[in-house]
Parts: C-alpha cells; sequence; structure tokens
C-alpha cells in the first residue's frame, strides 16, 4: 500500500490503512491532514478510536478510524468462559486448544500473561515461558478461518485463540456453537483508517467519500446485508438489530480495554518472528 | 534312472492348443534338439520342463523324479537363454557362482567351481569382467558356464545361438558339442536351424502343431522322415504322390519304385525324394537300367552357386528340384532334355 | 574471408559445422529456459539471503552474513532440521518400498489396458489438488474420522485409531502426494529388466525373496535412487502437509521457511535457511553418489 502511494502520486483518492502503518505514511508526508469537524459523521466515532494516538502525527489526524476488530478466545457453547489468557496453559484444556499461527498475536497473548506491553515487550523469555507452558494443551496451530472452522466443528478443540470476525461468520454461516471471549487482560486489536493522500487531486470528494463509508445507514446495510467488520462509529453499531452477532461480540467496552497492534520496527518484528518460531519448535518436540 | 521324461503332457491357452499330448523319453546324456517352426510348441514343451509353464495335463520326470508341481527354483536346472540373460550388475564370477550360492556352496569351494567352469568354456581369467564389458559370444559362453556349474540335471538351451552371427555360431557349436561330451549332461536344445539341430544332436525330435511326428537319430529322421512336414522342414524334399501298383508306385505315368512296404493296391501314397539323391544325365548319354528309377525331364531353370548346382526341372505335370555337384564346370542349360535317376531306397514313403 | 567466398562457402560449411556447434545449438534453448526459469529466481534468492532485511520501500540496502547464523543463533532450528530429515527419511523409506511394490505389481502382473489404467491410478493424486487431498486425510484420520467409523463397523468399542496432528500423520499425507514419483522411475526402471535375467536366477535355485533382493532391487537402484531424490528434496521443504496433517508437531523447515516468506515477511533470512537446507542435501547426494559409484566399480 504504501509502495503504491509511494509510486503512483496522484492516482489515489483515499486509502485504506491500517493503524499501525498511518504513521508512518505520514510521516513520508504521504497523507494530508484531516479536519474531523469537515465529516458530519464522526461525531458517533468512539472516542478511543477516533482519537487514537496512531492516527496522528505532530498532533495532527491523519486518518478517520472506519472498521476495527479483535484477537481473543474462542470458546465452546456449554463450557465456563476464561476469564483470562491464563485458561490457554490451564491443565483442564489439556490437549484442546488451538492456538493462531501468527507471531504478533502469539507474543501479544505471552505478554498479556506476563503483564507487558503487548507490543514492546521487554522481557521475551517470560513471554517465552508463558507460551511454552501452554505445550500439553496445544492441539494445532491454525493459519485459516476454514482451517478453524474444519477442526473445531470435528470436536478437535474446545478453545481457542480467535479472530472477533470469524466468529461472527463461523457462527452465521456455519452455526458453530462457540462463544467470542475477551478475557480480562483485554484483546489485541486493530483498526482500519481512512486517508487522503497529499496528491489526491479531488480532496473536497475523498472527503465525501469517506464521510460516506463511515455513515451508519451504510453500514447497516452493508453488514446486515453483506455481513462487515465492526464499525468504528458507534451510533453505527448501535442501529444494528439487538441481536446481532456483529453488536454482540463487539461489545463498545472491548473497545476501551483492547490494545491495539502498534507499528513494530524490524528488528522487533524479527525478534518476535524468531521467538515465536522458537515456541513452535518447542511445541513439535 | 535319470534324464528327462515328459509322460502325455498337454497345454491350451484358451482354445489354442500348444502342445498336444507329448510323450517322450530325453536319455541321459544325450542331446536332443527340438526342431520346428515358431508356433510349433517346441519353446512350450521347453518351459514346461523348466517349470516356468505349469501343464495342463501329463507328468514332466528329471532323473527319476516327479517335478511336475515342483517350481523352478526347486529343480536342478540349468538354463540357457537367447537373449543370455545374464545378470548385468554382477561380476561374471558373481554371474556363474550365483547358482552355487544359492546350493550353500560359497567361499574357496565355490571359487574353485567358477574357476573351473569358466576354464571349460575357455574364458580363464574373466571373472572379473561385467557382462557389458564381454562380446556376444563371450556372454553367451558365461551364460552356459553359469547353467553347467550347478552340475544340472538337465541343461536347458532355448535357442542360445540365434542372436549370434554365422561364424560365431559355428564356433559356439563346436564348443556346445565339446563341453556338452565333457560334462555329459542331459540336454534339450530348442532351436529352429534344422543345420544346428543335424550337427550338434543324438536325437532330433521334430515337432508340428504341438506333436512331436518324429524323433530319431539325425541321420535317420533324414533320411526316413516320416511325415511330409517332417521331410519338407528338415531339409528339402520332392514329393510324388500317385497310386499303389503292384509293388510300385505309378506317378502321373512312371513307375516309382520304393524299398518301403506299400499299402494295399491302388491307394495313394507320396513319396519324398531328397533332391541330392536323385541324378541328373542328358537324355542322349542316359542309359537305363542302371538305378530303379528314372524319370525323363527338361530343366526349367539353373541355380549357380559355384560349388552346387540347383536344378528346376519339369517332368510332365510334376516339378522336382535336384541339387548336382558342379563337377565338370559346365551346367546343363535350360530347356535341356534330361533323364532322372535314383535308387528305389530313396524313394520314402511319407504320411500326408 | 572475403564475402563472395563466404557466400559460395556456405552449403558447404552448413554441412560441416563443427559437431561442438551443433550441440551448443541444440542445447542452448533448454538452458535459456532453464536460466531464465530456475536458475535466475534462484540467483535473485541467493542475493537476497545476504541482505539484512527484504528490500521493500526505501530502506537502505544493508549486505550481511547474519542470516546464515541462523542455526547458531537460533539453536532450536537445529531440532527442526532434525524433525525435517527424520520426516524426510521416513516418507522417501515408506515410498520406496511401497513404490517399488506397487512398480513391481505393474510390471510383472498386468499388462496391456489394465496395466494402464492402474498406471493412471497411481498418478491421480498428481492430478488432484494438494490442499484438498490433505484435508480429505484429515476427515480420514481424526478422531472419530472415517478411520474410526470404518473401523467401528466390526468392532462398535474400538478404541480411536485416529493419529491427526501426530508426525506418523504428516509422513502418510507426504508418502500420499509423493508417491506416484517412485511408482513412475521404479516402473520405468523395472520395465527395462529382462523377464529372462529373473528366470535365470529362478533356474538357478532363486527363491522370490532371492530375485526381489538380488536382481530386481540392485536393478531397479537407478529408479529407486532418481525417486528417492525426487521425493526427499521437496519432502524437506514441505509445508502444507505439516501444516495441516501435524498440529501441535507440524513444525518444519518447511514451514519455518514458509513463514519467513509469507508472515514474518524476511525474505533474507527465508533465503538463508533454504540455501543451508540445499547445501546439506548436496553434501549429501555427493556422499552418496560417491558411494553407488564405488560400490558399481567393486
Amino acid at each position: 500500500m504504501l509502495t503504491k502511494l509511494r509510486t503512483n502520486p496522484g492516482v489515489y483518492d483515499v486509502v485504506l490503512i491500517n493503524s499501525a502503518r498511518s504513521q508512518q505514511a505520514a510521516g513520508e508526508d504521504l497523507l494530508t491532514p484531516l479536519d474531523l469537524a469537515n465529516y458530519s459523521n464522526a461525531s458517533g466515532l468512539a472516542p478511543a478510536l477516533r482519537d487514537n494516538a496512531y492516527l496522528k502525527t505532530d498532533g495532527k489526524l491523519y486518518g478517520v478510524s472506519w472498521v476495527w476488530g479483535m484477537n481473543a478466545l474462542a470458546i465452546r457453547d456449554g463450557m465456563d468462559k476464561p476469564e483470562s489468557y491464563a485458561a490457554l496453559a490451564a491443565p483442564e484444556y489439556k490437549n484442546n486448544v488451538a492456538l493462531f499461527d501468527d507471531a504478533v498475536t502469539m507474543i501479544g497473548v505471552g505478554a498479556f500473561l506476563s503483564g507487558q506491553d503487548m507490543n514492546d515487550p521487554k522481557d521475551l523469555d517470560a513471554v517465552a515461558e508463558k507460551l511454552k507452558a501452554m505445550k500439553p494443551n496445544v492441539k494445532l496451530l491454525w493459519s485459516s478461518e476454514d482451517q478453524w472452522n474444519k477442526a473445531f466443528s470435528a470436536g478437535e478443540f474446545d478453545l481457542s485463540v480467535y479472530w472477533s470476525g470469524a466468529a461472527v461468520r463461523s457462527q452465521r454461516k456455519f452455526q458453530l456453537p462457540l462463544h467470542f471471549v475477551v478475557p480480562k487482560e483485554g484483546a489485541i486489536g486493530w483498526l482500519d483508517s481512512l486517508s487522503i493522500p497529499a496528491t489526491s487531486q479531488n480532496q473536497e470528494a475523498a472527503a465525501k467519500f469517506i464521510n460516506y463509508m463511515i455513515d451508519p445507514k451504510f453500514y447497516v446495510e452493508w453488514a446486515t446485508k453483506i455481513g462487515a467488520p465492526a464499525s468504528a462509529n458507534e451510533k453505527a453499531m448501535e442501529e444494528l438489530p439487538a441481536d446481532d452477532l456483529n453488536r454482540d461480540i463487539h461489545k463498545p467496552e472491548y473497545i476501551e480495554t483492547m490494545t491495539l497492534m502498534a507499528p513494530l520496527p524490524d528488528d522487533r518484528r524479527t525478534a518476535f518472528n524468531n521467538l515465536w518460531q522458537e515456541v513452535k519448535a518447542f511445541y513439535a518436540a | 534312472m535319470s534324464g528327462v521324461d515328459v509322460t502325455a503332457v498337454a497345454k491350451n491357452y484358451g482354445a489354442t492348443k500348444v502342445l498336444t499330448d507329448i510323450t517322450q523319453n530325453f536319455e541321459s546324456g544325450t542331446f536332443t534338439s527340438l526342431l520346428g517352426p515358431s508356433g510349433s510348441g517346441k519353446t512350450t514343451l521347453l518351459r514346461i520342463i523348466a517349470g516356468f509353464v505349469a501343464p495342463d495335463e501329463g507328468a514332466v520326470r528329471i532323473a527319476g523324479a516327479d517335478v511336475t508341481g515342483v517350481p523352478v527354483h526347486a529343480r536342478n536346472i540349468g538354463m540357457v537363454f537367447q537373449s543370455y540373460a545374464l545378470f548385468p550388475h554382477m561380476s561374471v564370477a558373481a554371474n556363474v557362482g550365483f547358482g552355487l550360492g544359492r546350493r550353500g556352496i560359497r567361499g574357496k569351494a565355490a571359487k574353485a567351481q567358477v574357476d573351473e567352469a569358466l576354464e571349460m568354456v575357455r574364458l580363464p581369467g574373466f571373472g572379473g569382467r561385467y557382462p557389458r564389458q564381454l562380446s556376444g559370444g563371450q556372454q553367451q559362453r558365461v551364460a552356459l558356464a553359469r547353467a553347467i556349474v550347478i552340475r544340472p540335471d538337465v541343461l536347458l538351451l532355448d535357442e542360445p545361438l540365434s542372436a549370434l552371427d554365422r561364424r560365431l555360431r559355428q564356433e559356439m557349436q563346436v564348443e556346445l558339442l565339446r563341453i556338452q561330451r565333457e560334462s555329459g549332461l542331459t540336454t534339450i536344445f530348442v532351436t529352429h536351424d534344422q543345420e544346428e539341430a543335424l550337427t550338434l544332436s543324438d536325437k532330433v525330435a521334430i515337432l508340428d502343431r504341438g506333436r512331436i511326428v518324429q524323433m530319431g537319430r539325425p541321420a535317420e529322421v533324414y533320411e526316413r522322415p516320416r511325415t511330409r512336414f517332417a521331410a519338407e522342414f528338415l531339409g528339402d524334399a520332392n514329393f510324388l504322390t500317385g497310386k499303389v501298383r503292384g509293388s510300385a508306385v505309378e506317378i502321373a505315368g512312371a513307375t516309382i519304385m520304393t524299398e518301403d512296404r506299400l499299402p494295399a493296391e491302388g491307394a495313394t501314397v507320396t513319396l519324398a525324394v531328397r533332391p541330392e539323391k536323385i541324378a541328373i544325365r542328358p537324355a542322349e548319354t542316359a542309359r537305363s537300367g542302371a538305378v530303379e528309377n528314372s524319370l525323363p525331364a527338361t530343366v526349367s531353370s539353373v541355380i549357380y552357386t559355384g560349388t552346387a548346382l540347383t536344378y528346376m526341372l519339369r517332368s510332365g505335370d510334376l516339378h522336382l528340384k535336384v541339387f548336382a555337384q558342379n563337377s565338370d564346370g559346365s551346367p546343363l542349360a535350360a530347356g535341356s532334355a534330361v533323364v532322372l535317376s535314383w535308387s528305389a531306397r530313396h524313394s520314402v514313403m511319407v504320411e500326408g | 574471408m572475403p564475402p563472395e567466398a563466404s557466400a559460395a562457402g556456405l552449403p558447404a560449411t552448413r554441412r560441416r559445422m563443427p559437431s561442438w556447434l551443433a550441440t551448443a545449438a541444440l542445447l542452448l534453448p533448454s538452458y535459456a529456459w532453464l536460466t531464465l526459469a530456475v536458475l535466475l529466481p534462484l540467483a535473485a534468492m541467493f542475493a537476497f539471503s545476504f541482505l539484512h532485511a527484504t528490500p521493500l520501500g526505501n530502506k537502505p540496502v544493508v549486505w550481511t552474513l547474519e542470516q546464515y547464523r541462523a542455526f547458531y543463533d537460533q539453536p532450536y532450528l537445529l531440532g527442526v532440521a532434525w524433525a525435517s530429515l527424520s520426516i524426510g527419511l521416513w516418507t522417501t523409506g515408506i515410498c520406496a518400498v511401497v513404490g517399488f511394490a506397487a512398480a513391481l505389481a505393474l510390471v510383472r502382473a498386468t499388462a496391456g489396458r489394465a496395466r494402464e489404467t492402474l498406471l493412471i491410478l497411481v498418478l491421480l493424486p498428481f492430478w488432484t489438488n494438494g490442499l484438498v487431498r490433505v484435508f480429505s486425510w484429515t476427515m480420514v484420520i481424526r478422531e472419530g474420522g472415517f478411520l474410526d467409523v470404518f473401523v467401528r463397523w466390526f468392532w462398535p468399542s474400538a478404541p480411536s485409531l485416529g493419529f491427526l496432528y501426530t508426525t506418523p500423520a504428516i509422513v502418510l499425507g507426504l508418502v500420499h502426494g509423493y508417491l506416484p514419483y517412485m511408482v513412475l522411475t521404479c516402473y520405468i526402471a523395472l520395465l527395462s529388466v529382462d523377464e529372462a535375467v529373473i528366470e535365470a536366477a529362478q533356474s538357478l535355485g532363486a527363491r522370490w525373496w532371492t530375485v526381489l533382493f538380488k536382481i530386481l532391487v540392485p536393478l531397479a537402484a537407478p529408479g529407486l535412487v532418481t525417486g528417492a531424490i525426487l521425493i526427499f528434496v521437496p519432502v524437506i521443504g514441505a509445508f502444507m502437509e505439516p501444516r495441516i496433517l501435524g498440529g501441535r508437531v507440524g513444525v518444519t523447515m518447511g514451514t519455518v521457511i514458509e513463514d519467513q516468506f509469507t508472515q514474518a515477511f524476511n525474505w533474507p533470512l527465508g533465503s538463508a535457511l533454504a540455501f543451508t537446507m540445499l547445501a546439506v542435501v548436496l553434501a549429501v547426494f555427493a556422499t552418496f553418489s560417491g558411494v553407488l559409484r564405488r560400490s558399481a566399480t567393486t
């Protein structure tokens, strides 16, 4: 995305950027600063998302938060909802756990469990220890939603690290008996925002388009007829039917407790990947 | 008793009768050729004796033991194949020693026997080579050594010389005969080459459409063929068909004498006369009465091959072939009137 | 040479084109293709392996040997490499036994149309999507899967035989996928074995196992070796089967390398690991082929 912005100035009027990349783009002067006063629908945006630090550079806002989601836990219906990620290592789930095969997410879980900042854990050994403690429980590492659905419906595990959006789809499309649970440590969150490239030739139209994208009416149509991630617009979420799964899972209070994935410097990303690789090798051995 | 006995053996492939009621004794220590055209069943008979093919009926005995239900590996046979069938990944010594190893003979004892066998096939010191380093003739000698080193009860040869060129083949025939004589092995040799069969064999068996039509010493089978097929397949023959008149046979107006016992007056019989048994003389110099049979004829054509001449002749409706030595260097021209003559004992009565 | 002379001499020179030139001309297209399709991408990957980070964006390109220290810096990779090698050896070994037997059955027990049909059936795994093939195994060998259902048909109280998410499950998936290579190479090798050679062995007193181990296996050895190479190399780099069938234990060099390319976005490390494995495999084959050649000549 950033490469496209760099190499094609003037071609794009609106770009979708993960919040973890927003500052990088703004730092390279690729984006236009925005004033939310120009966006009538911005009033409904969840404050925690709207004013998220990752969207700001030098005090200026460069992105309108649009959709968000979480990585937390999914548990089979009828079982006690775990209060903490510590359940992943609890003996009652022996050989009954699926982990997400993703370094950032799993290091995040390990950081939560060792009481560290998920985006910058100083003590990686403590993270590794927490993750390695899950070994007797870990049955499989999933890497695609499809794989997760098949294994869950075959009853191969009851507890898993899972995506909120995927939890909605698994219940809606396949009627899988699961609950999405955000433990006390909070979820690992992501946020996508809409920005206007500095080189855009149609700044006004771009702003109008962004305003439309965060319009609750548009969102309800999108979410109910096609299926959508959770909207950053609280009003939009409130207009969903009361029993809507999407609304049920993406509760507004989770926005407060979740930790957004931060931009990772290369060496930290590499360290995360190597650590996760090592933990996986420990699981396999 | 030793040797090979085949009793009432029959083999069909589907509706095709390959062998019908074969009963034959192959005497111990003799060299017998199975001679016949392709499809006559000679190879099938050999493979039944070897054990690769199970007969539908009948029994096979080797060296006195009934081996009809015995698998190949337990039969103690030596076999040589047309394609040599050496083990390409083994040295000559390992090839020759293979059968010894199967009999529990290893080490020094095996080496001595292998050397002896290689000596016998005149390939001493070739043990370390690989089959691909040998000529066709040498490979076949190795195959022979491999087959005889185990002192088999019977040596089975499946057209072993037909892949060799003519000169090498003649050389190998001599070798084969020598080795067979030295080893004294009961040998059964399949071939479609009549000369080879006559040269090598103590006995020749002629096969025709799944039956042995005649078996005997080469000279016996050649001189006194019992059937038209045997006469034709082994060598060349003129066939004269006519009716019995008294103690002779009347053929195309001529009276042909034979020493064979003739059937009743008026019966139709066929006499076979070998082309080389017939003397040919120009009509004007012919003296009648010197031999029993004489027949006037006309030369249709002459085939000149240097040492010998082949005359194609006509006598009335009869077509005849005569081989003559090129003794005076002036063959008779086509169209010459001649008189053919032969002795009564060379008119051999044949079936069919 | 003046132009008119060369024009006049053209037919003659064409006929007398030196043999090395003709050979070179004939080989050129295949080598050009090889260069384009294999060597260039490989060279690019080789170059990547000496970078500090994946060259994207406006980050400066830093050359380094650090990626090749991976096995030293991350010693757990040795365990992973050993697991991959053992999966490779098991898979290749089972493929060799089963593939050789299947090829032998094809060559010796069938003929004509039946043989063609069976050969096509053997090749079927090649034509099925790998992912489908692997996922279908998860349904068979998981607890309560088709295997258990089948067994409990005859023995209702049977314990589960499901072995999904184990190393044998990975090996099973890999054997299924790569067996056709071995069947084909052994089939071709066995086809060229003269029937008379087998009969000669039998006539000399060899029983079936002697024929098998002293005649057929040595003669089909080139097929076995080719098949083994064709299987072993991709198997130690395989990642789909370990991921899907291995569950927790499905961590191999293949998955580690794939992770570097897809998840960690660390192409340099992925390339370095891949080339390290390649070097090890080539060293093994070099030793092995040397041994083979020596044993063939003694």
